[in-house]
């Protein structure tokens, strides 16, 4: 990776980039110690396995910190693009999987699964 | 499999009319394969009656009766409605900005959030003056527990001569309860490198080092990660950014002793000494690791700096009371529904915490006390819970700012026994350096021992009083300068706890095991032997048929039997 050389280079290397995907939706899966704790590591490979299994091209799983909902880890957020996103909460494999099917490929959200707790950002 | 396209979530925690008002309007106009109806618990916003949310717009309807169902629908249906209402957790994040949004594996996301624009900006745009005004105008203060003005801290540094200086992260984290800095460094390490780097052009230094303990590995490796994708980039190391400026930073683990949180303590650790705190003056900032010019600030309070540059120090001197500016964020625990992790903007009140976001007392219980500042800090009842908290405000009431830990205790803890928990902790950690520490808090916790065992004397009271202040006097460093509050606090406000516990040898809160039994009423008791044959330390004897007795002597206090009676024949007195 070649070096910034100057403060005009960065904000043109931070210009093509962004956090959100404009063509994929996002599945962001709070990894902090307190979500792998309490398995996130296990929501991740069954999100990502259910992808791989459905053939879902749109969206990818990323690791991020804490959402600071302890109480309802593991959690995921949905993030579609040019949708709000929408919360997950007490994520294991079964729900992963459901998540994959239900709200990725058929756009229904899970229902009795949401935490929809407002942190704006 | 056809596609939902718009979701109408809705708050049944108050009742399903609405709900079943919008489904059934959906499948009257026909749209059951496009429009999904869904039940939530609750969103944690502020409004009057029942709340609908539409996606993926996320605007929200409020007040809603059955007869808006038609007009939410076809709203809906065309992928707009709502408007946007304010949420519970206020809208501000500073420190947590970026924490469970970026991956923190990724410098690219980073930077996508802007991420070392301020640092760029005050190596091209600033002097070193410039930044130190900047962060004085801002109005910062520590966040790892003093409050001490950051600006200021930055400024003494920068004047001090030395040819060599160094930055210092405080990621010690040691209080009980405590997990705010782990997040922040878990979530979003390059906040704190280009913190820790525009320190280091403000006041002169090449040089960073984190001292973070070893029990947070993630965070450690997080870090590291970080730590070289800002090299490969050019964002630390030599010629930051082609501007000239160089800074280095590396990772120091610490061994997990409360103590090397002090600031001076940490520097005798990173330098392979024993963690005691050292004598002061002189401050770190004229002489601090090997001596030389060095600035230690807290994790959280280096993750606000950027921010105060990306939106100018006015911003930040706008949020928060007038000498706390800012947002703090508060690790929230205990007795309360939700735990987790928040951020609010300074000056909120307890009581917003507790009941709007912490979402009130865990079983419905009645609240007792909020601990804050950990082992250093001191209990607020409840009628203090409209105070909006601040640096000042905690102190006045006896406690402190402290790092974040908020702990909540309901009617079933035990004020004197809290007290001394947390001296207990305090006892375990004193580094032995100092006699008011070393002895005197031990002395505390002998007292307060037999308090909660039913041994007290009246006169411990005054004893328990005068040891105290005598200890926050004369103390080396702030963790015996502090580690009374938690005692004096609790007599302040729950004295009647502490005389229950000496004259009537009872625990109101029925939480101190020496001084409650277990007795079985004869009347109710039926002889079922169900106790007995549960009684972990077969204390419990009687006939079948015939009523049972506990042995009191030998009776651990468990519980166990009054769990298992089918009759409401066992008690706690
Ligand atoms: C016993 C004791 C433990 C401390 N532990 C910590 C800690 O874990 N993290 C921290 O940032 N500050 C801790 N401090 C405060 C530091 O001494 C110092 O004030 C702080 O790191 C300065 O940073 P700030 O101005 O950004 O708050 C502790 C102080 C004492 C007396």
């Amino acid at each position: 990776m070649a070096k910034l050389g100057s403060l005009d280079e960065l904000k043109k290397y931070a210009a093509a980039r962004s956090v959100g995907r404009a063509d994929k939706t996002v599945l962001a899966v709070g990894a902090a110690t307190c979500g792998i704790a309490a398995g996130a590591k296990d929501t991740i490979k069954a999100l990502e396995d259910a992808i791989k299994a459905n053939g879902v091209s749109g969206a990818e799983v990323v690791e991020t910190g804490c959402l600071g909902f302890c109480y309802a880890e593991p959690l995921v957020e949905v993030r579609a693009p040019g949708a709000v996103p929408v919360r997950y909460a007490g994520v294991d494999a079964a729900l992963a999987r459901r998540i994959i099917k239900e709200h990725i490929i058929g756009g229904a959200v899970v229902e009795g699964a949401i935490l929809s707790k407002e942190v704006p950002r | 499999m056809a596609k939902i396209t718009s979701n109408i979530l809705v708050d049944v925690s108050g009742g399903k009319d609405v709900y079943n008002a919008l489904a059934k309007a959906v499948s009257a106009a026909g749209l059951g394969k496009s429009v999904q109806v869904a039940a939530v618990d609750g969103f944690g916003v502020k409004a009057e009656g029942a709340v609908v949310k539409v996606l993926p717009s996320g605007g929200y309807y409020t007040g809603v009766a059955p007869e808006d169902a038609d007009r939410i629908v076809q709203a809906a249906a065309s992928g707009e409605g709502g408007s946007p209402v304010p949420a519970y957790t206020t809208n501000v994040r500073v420190a947590l900005k970026n924490v469970g949004y970026i991956d923190p594996a990724s410098i690219d996301d980073y930077i996508a959030t802007r991420g070392y624009e301020a640092l760029g900006g005050c190596l091209t745009n600033n002097t070193p003056q410039d930044v130190i005004a900047a962060v004085k105008a801002s109005g910062l203060r520590g966040r790892g527990g003093a409050g001490f003005p950051t600006g200021l801290k930055w400024e003494f540094a920068g004047k001090s001569a030395g040819d060599k200086k160094y930055v210092i992260c405080n990621a010690d984290e040691g209080d009980p309860g405590a997990f705010m800095d782990r997040s922040v460094l878990e979530g979003d390490p390059h906040a704190v490198l280009e913190a820790m780097a525009i320190c280091g052009y403000a006041i002169g230094a090449d040089e960073g080092v984190i001292y973070c303990r070893a029990e947070y590995p993630l965070a450690v490796a997080r870090l590291e990660n970080a730590i070289n994708q800002a090299e490969a980039l050019g964002l630390l190391g030599d010629n930051i950014l082609g501007t000239g400026f160089s800074f280095k930073i590396s990772i120091n683990l610490g061994a997990g002793a409360f103590v090397c949180g002090e600031e001076t303590a940490l520097i005798n650790s990173i330098e392979g000494q024993r963690g005691e705190p050292r004598l002061k003056p002189p401050f770190p900032a004229a002489a601090g690791l090997w001596m030389k010019p060095s600035n230690v600030n807290n994790v959280e309070t280096y993750a606000c700096v950027r921010h105060i540059f990306l939106n100018g120090p006015e911003w930040f001197a706008g949020i928060g009371t007038e000498k706390s500016k800012g947002t703090k964020v508060f690790a929230l625990a205990g007795k309360i529904n939700n735990v987790g992790l928040i951020e609010v903007p300074m000056g909120t009140t307890l009581r917003e915490i507790i009941y709007d976001i912490g979402g009130g007392i865990r079983g419905g219980k009645q609240f007792k006390a909020i601990q804050t500042g950990g082992p250093s800090g001191g209990c607020i009842p409840a009628s203090l819970l409209d105070l909006p908290i601040d640096y000042e405000s905690l102190a006045s009431v006896g406690s402190m700012m402290g790092s974040g830990g908020l702990i909540v205790m309901d009617e079933d803890d035990c004020m004197v026994n809290i007290a001394r928990y947390y001296l207990d902790f305090t006892v375990e950690e004193s580094c032995g350096k100092c006699t008011p520490c070393r002895i005197g808090n031990m002395r505390l916790l002998e007292m307060l021992e037999e308090i909660t065992s039913g041994k007290g004397k009246p006169e411990y009271i005054n004893e328990l009083r005068e040891l105290g202040e005598v200890i926050k006097d004369a103390s080396l460093c702030g963790l015996g300068q502090t580690a009374p509050n938690p005692v004096l606090s609790t007599m302040h406000y729950f004295m009647d706890e502490y005389e229950a516990h000496i004259r009537d040898h009872k625990c109101p809160a029925g939480a101190c095991s020496a001084l409650l039994k277990y007795v079985i009423d004869p009347e109710k008791c039926t002889g079922c032997t169900l106790c007995a044959r549960n009684c972990p330390v077969d204390c419990i004897a009687g006939e079948r048929r015939k009523t049972h007795v506990i042995d009191q002597e030998r009776c651990i206090k468990c519980g166990t039997c009054m769990a298992k009676c089918r009759f409401g024949a066992i008690s706690r007195v």
